[in-house]
């Protein structure tokens, strides 16, 4: 069996939400979250976790993307097919 | 915004809407702001082109073949902001958009940039419900950084082998 991303495995939702009954999902401060890495195995002593404001916050940036390039497009009647080259940048 | 911090001038005027953008560079001498290169050596900072389109995109340009082909191409430069130029060696327009920084790991609950000791990948196995993970560097993990979050997220399983 391939090991799956979270919401192959039954983590989150198509919608992005964190699902409350699936494994490793439990109640943080900020609503649910997922354990990512115990407290207690690390150096740092403090858990890691992914939750439900830090995939929405990815999923506000990943949609703020398409919709500045959407503008650039419908505003100077370029469409996609006209693009012949596509350069990304960016830190990590 | 941190060419303006560099040379000492004041970048609080930008938090208006209509604040006039000079679209020029900052140039001074590496002496004037103890800088340890040679004291006369230039510091040429690329000029910005609007609020939020500044010198790193005018950067990503320069360094682009962009500006050299007729034909058209599309730049995306993400960092705290999005910054999203398009055109040819005629014309350029560009805009930005608030993506803010989630992709380098800031404002996450667990983020942090991806240097040693962020995971920058993450499956889980869905017979155990074990989760497995990757740390640069191989070392303990930190915290998780923006690759890594996008790997956990991804609608497909199709980044990487596991």
């Amino acid at each position: 069996m391939p090991l799956l991303p979270m919401a192959a495995a039954g983590i989150l939702d198509f919608s992005g939400k964190l699902i409350l009954d699936a494994p490793g999902i439990r109640k943080g401060r900020d609503g649910l979250e997922y354990l990512l890495v115990p407290g207690e195995m690390i150096a740092t002593a403090r858990d890691i976790s992914i939750t439900h404001q830090d995939i929405a916050y990815q999923m506000d940036t990943k949609a703020a993307i398409p919709g500045a390039i959407s503008v650039l497009f419908m505003k100077y009647r370029v469409k996609p097919m006209d693009i012949r080259h596509l350069y990304l940048a960016g830190a990590i | 915004m941190m060419c303006y911090l560099l040379a000492g001038q004041d970048p609080g005027p930008f938090e208006f809407i209509d604040a006039p953008v000079e679209r020029k560079p900052i140039i001074f001498q590496a002496g004037e702001y103890d800088i340890t290169i040679h004291p006369n050596t230039y510091v040429y900072c690329l000029p910005a082109v609007s609020r939020f389109v500044r010198g790193d995109a005018v950067g990503d340009v320069i360094t682009s073949d962009l500006i050299h082909t007729p034909d058209i191409s599309l730049l995306i430069d993400l960092v705290t902001n999005g910054e999203i130029i398009l055109g040819n060696h005629n014309w350029l327009v560009s805009t930005s958009c608030a993506s803010g920084p989630a992709f380098e790991g800031s404002g996450l609950t667990s983020g942090m940039r991806g240097m040693h000791g962020a995971i920058d990948h993450v499956r889980i196995d869905p017979i155990t419900d074990e989760i497995s993970y990757d740390v640069i560097g191989d070392s303990k993990p930190r915290d998780i950084c923006g690759t890594g979050i996008i790997d956990a997220t991804i609608a497909h399983g199709c980044c990487r082998n596991s």
